[in-house]
């Protein structure tokens, strides 16, 4: 219930009471540590914070602070290079206080860089440790880097001013090599830093096959922190890559673990790209190193085969030339020897031809004589032979030729009688002397007729007589088997 | 040739240049090592200095994932 002599306060009143106590309490300066869960500045230069402690990640206290004077958090950088950001752990000084319509805040007095760097070197090395223990801290460096890196991969952003010094160096390269260059635009620096680098990556990885290096820079920019590099998700995916990462971040102080983890670091984007142009350029000397080797050896085997070739050149003419001179002497000599022979044997065979001609002509005398001797008796005894052989042919030829003529008489003789006899035989059977008899011949159409098969009964048939002729129908006929 | 690589180019010609340097040389199989050398050389020389052709190609898979190999008429 209420009661009308109770006494009450306002709620400026009431809080004003405590703000006094906590003023009165909370006058000195109080070093803390804790962590930023959030920070921003406003038109008149002042930091809101917002702080937080954890512990297994569950936050376990939390309250808000303000921080008036901004060149605090310059200092902060140029101590750090960092920017105060979510995440940081911070070491301030400060105070609570309390506004009866602001409630409780605490004032930033003063911030500590060196613990945030002790922290945050901790966390880095707590990082690496972990890296290590993973087998991954030298992973990306078991990558087999080409000997000429040409086919780039670049994770930056376009408006890294390292980005365009990278390729400046490597488009206005005096050889004139050419490069092929995949742009990943991602932040280089803040919160979505880490994710947009990570994305990166693993489009790179799945073009692994046409892509010799992926180059991570940034850089050039003043107001730059490297703790996204630091990340152990980021450094895990470069340590992964199938692809050797070079890095050129572009810090003055330590390098970030993404630094370690890369196939190889350079503090600048620059360097990055010499490094690149070197092994192109590096190769390339290489090549022609080689080159001018292969045709040095070439030139002095050729010298030694040329020479050894004109060595075997010379010794070969030298023979042949010697050789052709014996020949030449040996076919003089035996030239000469058989010309000797050829007239020693001229002259015997003459000699000899002459003795022959000598010999054929004596004993060709003496032959013909011989022969003509010979011939002669021959001769003599054949005309004795004819003679007598005439003789006795012309006698008997003589003898001959009585006898021939002594046949012949007799032979005709002989022949007359018997022509006689024929003639007289003739005569009795000519047939008129036959007709004289008595005898007559029937025809028929001029023929005689022999048998009684040449008529029949009717035909009219001529009779012939010793003298005269006549005609007479036939009307009776008798076969000789009886038929008529 | 055409996906040689610069490490295996490399490898080839110092091979050659092994060969040469051994003494045991064919003529015939000289002229035709050399000639090869020359070849890789001359390809070496010539890929350090032209690699937008690739680019353009490696540009145009990534326009283009799911298309085939056939290139689109312009």
């Amino acid at each position: 219930m209420f009661k009308t002599e109770q006494t009450y306060l306002t709620l400026s009143e009431y809080l004003s009471e405590i703000r006094e106590v906590i003023q009165d309490y909370f006058f000195d300066y109080q070093w803390i540590t804790a962590e930023i869960a959030d920070i921003k500045s406003d038109k008149n230069g002042r930091y809101w914070f917002t702080l937080v402690e954890k512990k297994e990640d569950e936050i376990i206290a939390q309250i808000d602070a303000v921080l008036w004077k901004g060149e605090i958090v310059n200092n902060f950088f140029m101590k750090t290079g960092i920017n105060l950001q979510k995440g940081l752990k911070i070491l301030f000084s400060g105070r609570a206080v309390f506004h009866e319509k602001y409630g409780l805040k605490i004032n930033i007095y003063q911030i500590d860089p060196s613990y945030t760097l002790g922290e945050l070197a901790l966390m880095k090395k707590e990082v690496i440790e972990r890296l290590k223990k993973e087998g991954l801290i030298d992973k990306n460096k078991e990558n087999i880097i080409p000997p000429v890196i040409q086919r780039i991969a670049v994770i930056s952003s376009k408006k890294a001013a390292g980005y365009e010094d990278f390729l400046k160096i490597l488009g206005d390269n005096a050889r004139g090599y050419k490069f092929s260059i995949l742009f990943y635009d991602v932040f280089v620096q803040g919160q979505e830093a880490v994710t947009t680098i990570i994305n990166a990556l693993k489009m790179c990885s799945a073009e692994a096959k046409s892509i010799d290096s992926v180059v991570i820079i940034r850089g050039g920019g003043s107001t730059v922190d490297l703790q996204c590099f630091n990340e152990y998700e980021l450094a895990k995916n470069i340590a992964l890559l199938p692809i050797p990462v070079l890095t050129g971040i572009g810090h003055t102080r330590d390098e970030t673990v993404a630094d370690i983890v890369a196939f190889k670091s350079f503090k600048t984007p620059s360097e990055v790209a010499k490094f690149i142009l070197d092994r192109a350029f590096d190769f390339e000397n290489k090549i022609e190193q080689l080159r001018q080797s292969i045709y040095h050896h070439i030139e002095s085997f050729l010298k030694v085969e040329k020479a050894n070739n004109l060595n075997i050149l010379l010794r070969l003419r030298t023979s042949i030339k010697n050789s052709i001179e014996k020949l030449r002497s040996n076919l003089n000599n035996t030239t000469n020897a058989l010309q000797n022979n050829i007239l020693k044997e001229f002259q015997t065979q003459r000699e000899k031809l002459f003795s022959f001609r000598h010999n054929i002509h004596q004993n060709a005398r003496i032959r013909i004589k011989e022969e003509e001797k010979l011939i002669n008796s021959e001769e003599n005894k054949i005309k004795l032979k004819i003679s007598s052989f005439i003789t006795q042919k012309n006698f008997e030829i003589k003898n001959f030729n009585k006898n021939l003529t002594d046949k012949t008489v007799n032979l005709l003789k002989f022949k007359n009688l018997i022509l006689d006899r024929f003639e007289e035989k003739l005569h009795l059977l000519s047939p008129e002397n036959i007709l004289k008899r008595g005898y007559s011949i029937a025809y028929i159409n001029g023929k005689a007729i022999k048998t009684t098969l040449d008529i029949k009964i009717g035909d009219k048939v001529d009779i012939h007589l010793y003298k005269g002729k006549f005609s007479s129908i036939v009307t009776e006929k008798e076969d000789l088997d009886g038929k008529t | 040739m055409g996906k040689l690589s610069y490490s295996d180019a490399m490898k080839e010609i110092e091979e050659i240049l092994k060969y040469i340097e051994s003494q045991e040389i064919d003529v015939d199989i000289l002229v035709e090592k050399v000639k090869r050398a020359t070849e890789l050389i001359r390809f070496c020389k010539n890929k350090l200095r032209t690699a937008e052709e690739e680019l353009q190609k490696t540009l145009i898979e990534l326009e283009e994932p799911t298309s085939s190999d056939e290139e689109e008429p312009f």
